[in-house]
C-alpha cells in the first residue's frame, strides 16, 4: 500500500507494496531505541512540513520484505499540546492528505508505568489502524518486584503484545516477524473508552485481567537522587559536572580542531604551490578553507553531543532541568533550555543543535534565537585584539583590567542572551497557547550504546550535510569580493606597489576590492559608530566567522606598517571625509566594535543550523536582522557614552 | 482532525459536580512522603493543561504523593500511576485532593 503522498523531503524505498509503519509512544518509552535497533544506519532525518519539528524514518526487515517505519514524536496522549503531538495527530489522522498515512501502528509501553501507558493505548486503539504493543522494559519492571503476564495481557487489550528488551535479539526478531502481516493482528472487538469516569475501571479490569503487580519505586535511584536532587549537592555536582565536561572539550576537541585546521592548511599550501596563479589561491583559500571551515566544528558537535546524549539517555537531563528550572524560568524558558545556553559557551552551533530536547517548540525558538548571543570561543580572538587597543594593561588590586574587561564581555553576552530569550518567548508566547510544565523523572539508567552513538552520528552527518553548502557558497563569495579585481604588474608599479613583496600586494588587492567597494559604500550606515571602509571590510568580511575579523585588520595593517602591524593599526587614521587625518580606533570607537561583536550574528554556519532546525530561511533572517539591529543600535550607544567619558 | 481527537478534546476532567472545588486542598498542600487521593482538576486558565495532566495520570480517584520538594519555589516531584514527574506550583495548584 503506498500512499503517494509527501515525505517531507526524505526519500525512502517507496517501492509499490512497502509496507510502513509509525512508531508511537510517550517520551522515555524506550521507542527511540526500539527505532534505532529496527533501522540503525538506514535512518534518515529531515522535517515535518511548516513545524520546528524534526522527523525520523528509516527501513526494516519484517518477515523477509522491506518496511519502511517512521519515528514519530514522542507524545503522552493523541489530544495534542504541542506542535510535536500535533504532527502525530496529523501523520494517524486518515484524512490528513499532506503526511503518509501508515499502514500498521507500533506502540511502545513501557512495562513499569502500565498503569498511565494504558490511557494512550486506549486512545491509539481507538484509531482502528492495526496495533501491536510493544511492552519495553519489562526486565525493569521484574526487577523492582512487579509482575505482569503478557499473554494475558493480549488477551485482555485484544491487540498482540510482543514483549522486548533493549540488546535481546529474541524479541526484536519476534516483533520483526508479526510486522510482516500486519492485516492478521487481532482487533478490539469494542473500543476501549475515551472518557475520564470510564477509562479508569477499563485500566482497571486490563490490569487486574493481566496479573499486573506495580513495580515498587526505584531505591537505586532514590538514593542518587538524594544527592543529585539536593538543592545544594546536587547543584554543586552538576556544575562540576559541567566544568569538567569543558575541561575536556578545550584538552580534546581544541587540539582536534588545531589538528584539522593545520591538515587543511597543509592541503590549501600544497594546491597554492601545484596550482597556477589565481585558481591556486582560489581552490586553497576558498575551496580548501571553506570545507575545512565546515570540518573544524566537528570535534565540538561530536563532543558535545556525546554529552548531550549520555544526559538525556541516563536520566540525569530532568535532574539538570529540575535544579535550572527556576532560574530559567524567570526569563520564559524551562530548566532543559540551560543545557542548550551553556553548549553555546564553546559554540552556538551544537547549543542551537541541542533544542531539540525541548518539548515547546516556542521554548525552542526563544532559545535558538538567543544562543548566539552567548560569548562564542570565536569571538575571544577578536575581545583580545579590541581590548588590547581600549583597555591600559593594568591591576586593579589583584585584578588584571584587561581580564575584568573579558569577563565583563562574557556577563554581557550571558544578559543579552537571556534577555533576548525573554523577549521571544514573551512575542511567541501571545500567539501560541502556554504550556503547562511537567517533565518526567524517569528511573536513572544505563543508555544503550547503539542509541548513543547514532545520536551523535546523526548529528555530526546532518551538520556536515547541511552546513557545507553554506558555508562553501559564502566562503567563495567573500573570497571573490576580497580578492577580485585581480591587478595587473602594470597597473601595480604604476600605484607604486612593490610586485616581489606578495603583503604588499595582497593589501593593495584588498584595499581596491569589490569588497573595499562594499565597504565604502556602507560608509553612511557605520559611520555612526565611527567606522571607516576598512573596518566595514573587516566586520564584513568577519561575517562569515568572526576570527576573520582580526586577519583581515591584520593584512590592511601590514600594508601600512609591514614591520609592526600591531602598532600600525593602533595609529591608523581616516583617510577621508569629515575625520580625515583624525585616529581611527579611538575609544568610542573601539567600544562600538567590541559590542557590535558581543551582538552581531556572524557565523553562517550558525545561520545554516538555525535553518536546519527550523526548517526554512524565516527564523535565520530574524535572528541576523534583530541582532543587526541590537548591534548597531548597542554599538552607537557604547560610541556615544565612551566618547563622552 | 481525527475522530478521536474530538472526542478526547470534550473530555471532564474535574472533580465530581457534587463537590464544592474551593473547601478541598491542592498538591501544593501535601507534605513529604504523605499520600492523598486527588479529586481533579480545577482553576487552571486553560483547559488544555488540565487534559494533558489527566493523560500523564492525576485522574479523579488516583492515588498522589510528594516524593521531593526544591527551595525557593522550584517544581516539586510527585509520584502518580507509579511514576515520578515534577511539576511547578501553578499547576500543582490546581490539582486538588478529595
Amino acid at each position: 500500500m503506498n500512499h503517494g503522498h509527501s515525505h517531507g523531503g526524505i526519500n525512502v524505498a517507496p517501492e509499490a507494496g512497502t509496507l510502513r509503519f509509525a512508531l508511537v509512544g510517550s517520551p522515555n518509552s524506550g521507542k527511540t531505541t526500539l527505532f534505532n535497533a529496527l533501522t540503525g544506519l538506514r535512518a534518515k532525518t529531515g522535517n515535518y512540513p511548516g513545524v520546528t519539528v524534526a522527523r525520523f524514518e528509516g527501513t526494516t526487515a519484517a518477515g523477509g520484505r522491506t518496511a519502511v517505519v517512521e519515528d514519530l514524536p514522542g507524545a503522552y496522549s493523541l489530544d495534542p499540546i504541542s506542535p510535536d503531538e500535533q504532527v502525530v495527530c496529523d501523520v494517524l489522522d486518515a484524512e490528513n492528505d499532506t503526511l503518509a498515512a501508515p499502514d500498521a501502528l507500533l506502540l511502545t509501553a513501557d512495562a513499569t508505568t502500565l498503569r498511565r501507558n494504558l490511557n494512550v493505548i486506549a486512545q491509539v486503539m481507538g484509531l482502528e489502524l492495526p496495533t501491536c504493543v510493544v511492552l519495553t522494559f519489562g526486565d525493569e519492571l521484574a526487577r523492582r518486584g512487579g509482575a505482569l503476564d503478557v499473554v494475558a495481557l493480549e488477551r485482555a487489550l485484544g491487540v498482540p503484545v510482543v514483549a522486548v528488551a533493549a540488546g535481546e535479539q529474541a524479541g526484536l526478531q519476534r516483533l520483526q516477524e508479526r510486522m510482516a502481516e500486519p492485516g492478521t493482528w487481532a482487533r478490539p472487538v469494542v473500543p476501549p473508552p475515551t472518557d475520564p469516569r470510564e477509562v479508569g475501571p477499563w485500566v482497571d479490569s486490563v490490569l487486574a485481567a493481566a496479573g499486573f503487580r506495580a513495580p515498587g519505586a526505584d531505591s537505586r535511584s532514590r538514593r542518587l537522587d538524594d544527592v543529585l536532587l539536593h538543592p545544594v549537592w546536587g547543584t554543586a555536582v552538576f556544575f562540576a559536572l559541567m566544568f569538567a565536561f569543558f575541561q575536556v572539550l578545550f584538552t580534546v576537541a581544541a587540539p582536534l580542531q588545531g589538528a584539522i585546521e593545520t591538515f587543511f592548511g597543509w592541503l590549501g599550501d600544497l594546491s597554492a604551490t601545484h596550482l597556477p596563479g589565481v585558481l591556486g589561491r582560489f581552490v586553497s583559500e576558498a575551496l580548501i578553507g571553506g570545507v575545512g571551515g565546515v570540518l573544524v566544528f566537528l570535534p565540538q558537535i561530536v563532543l558535545l553531543f556525546l554529552m548531550i546524549s549520555l544526559l538525556e539517555g541516563t536520566g540525569y537531563m530532568s535532574r539538570a532541568a529540575f535544579l535550572m528550572d527556576r532560574v530559567m524560568g524567570r526569563f520564559g524558558l524551562e530548566g532543559r533550555a540551560f543545557v542548550a545556553m551553556l553548549s553555546s559557551l564553546a559554540c552556538a552551533i551544537p547549543g542551537i543543535m541541542a533544542t531539540r530536547t525541548l518539548p515547546s517548540a516556542r521554548d525552542r525558538i526563544a532559545t535558538m534565537m538567543a544562543a548566539p548571543l552567548m560569548t562564542c570561543a570565536a569571538r575571544v580572538p577578536v575581545y583580545v585584539m579590541l581590548i588590547a587597543l581600549l583597555v591600559p594593561d593594568q591591576y586593579v588590586g589583584p585584578f588584571r583590567l584587561q581580564g575584568l574587561a573579558m569577563f565583563g564581555l562574557y556577563v554581557a553576552g550571558a544578559i543579552a542572551a537571556m534577555g533576548t530569550a525573554a523577549v521571544f518567548s514573551r512575542i511567541a508566547g501571545r500567539r501560541s497557547r502556554g504550556l503547562p510544565f511537567y517533565m518526567e523523572m524517569p528511573p536513572y539508567r544505563a543508555p544503550s550504546p547503539r542509541s548513543v552513538a547514532l545520536s551523535v552520528w546523526d548529528a555530526a552527518k546532518g551538520f556536515v550535510k547541511k552546513v557545507t553548502s553554506i558555508i562553501l557558497i559564502t566562503t567563495v563569495l567573500l573570497w571573490v569580493a576580497l580578492s577580485l579585481p585581480l591587478r595587473g604588474e602594470a597597473e601595480l608599479e604604476r600605484a607604486g606597489v612593490d610586485t616581489a613583496d606578495d603583503a604588499a600586494v595582497a593589501a593593495y588587492t584588498l584595499e581596491n576590492s569589490i569588497a573595499a567597494t562594499v565597504g565604502t559604500s556602507v560608509e553612511p550606515v557605520f559611520e555612526p559608530l565611527g567606522f571607516d571602509w576598512r573596518i566595514n571590510v573587516g566586520v564584513l568580511a568577519s561575517l562569515s566567522a568572526r576570527e576573520v575579523f582580526v586577519a583581515t585588520m591584520g593584512q590592511i595593517a601590514a600594508a601600512e606598517d609591514p614591520e609592526d602591524p600591531g602598532a600600525a593599526l593602533a595609529e591608523m587614521t581616516w583617510a577621508s571625509g569629515p575625520n580625515e587625518g583624525e585616529k581611527l580606533f579611538t575609544p568610542g570607537t573601539v567600544a562600538a566594535l567590541l559590542v557590535f561583536f558581543i551582538f552581531a550574528l556572524q557565523c553562517f554556519a550558525t545561520l545554516g543550523v538555525i535553518r536546519r532546525e527550523t526548517g526554512g530561511w524565516k527564523w535565520p533572517a530574524v535572528a541576523f536582522g534583530y541582532m543587526f539591529a541590537l548591534a548597531w543600535v548597542f554599538g552607537w550607544l557604547a560610541r556615544t557614552i565612551v566618547s563622552a567619558l | 482532525m481525527t475522530n478521536i481527537t474530538v472526542q478526547l478534546r470534550c473530555r471532564n476532567v474535574g472533580p465530581s459536580p457534587t463537590c464544592d472545588p474551593d473547601g478541598l486542598r491542592s498538591l501544593v498542600d501535601l507534605t513529604v512522603g504523605e499520600t492523598a487521593v486527588l479529586a481533579g482538576v480545577c482553576g487552571l486558565a486553560e483547559p488544555d493543561s488540565g487534559r494533558r495532566l489527566y493523560d500523564l495520570g492525576f485522574a479523579p480517584g488516583a492515588p498522589v504523593s510528594l516524593v521531593r520538594t526544591s527551595p525557593l519555589g522550584g517544581p516539586r516531584v510527585y509520584r502518580v500511576a507509579d511514576y515520578e514527574v515534577a511539576l511547578r506550583a501553578s499547576e500543582a495548584r490546581c490539582l486538588r485532593l478529595l
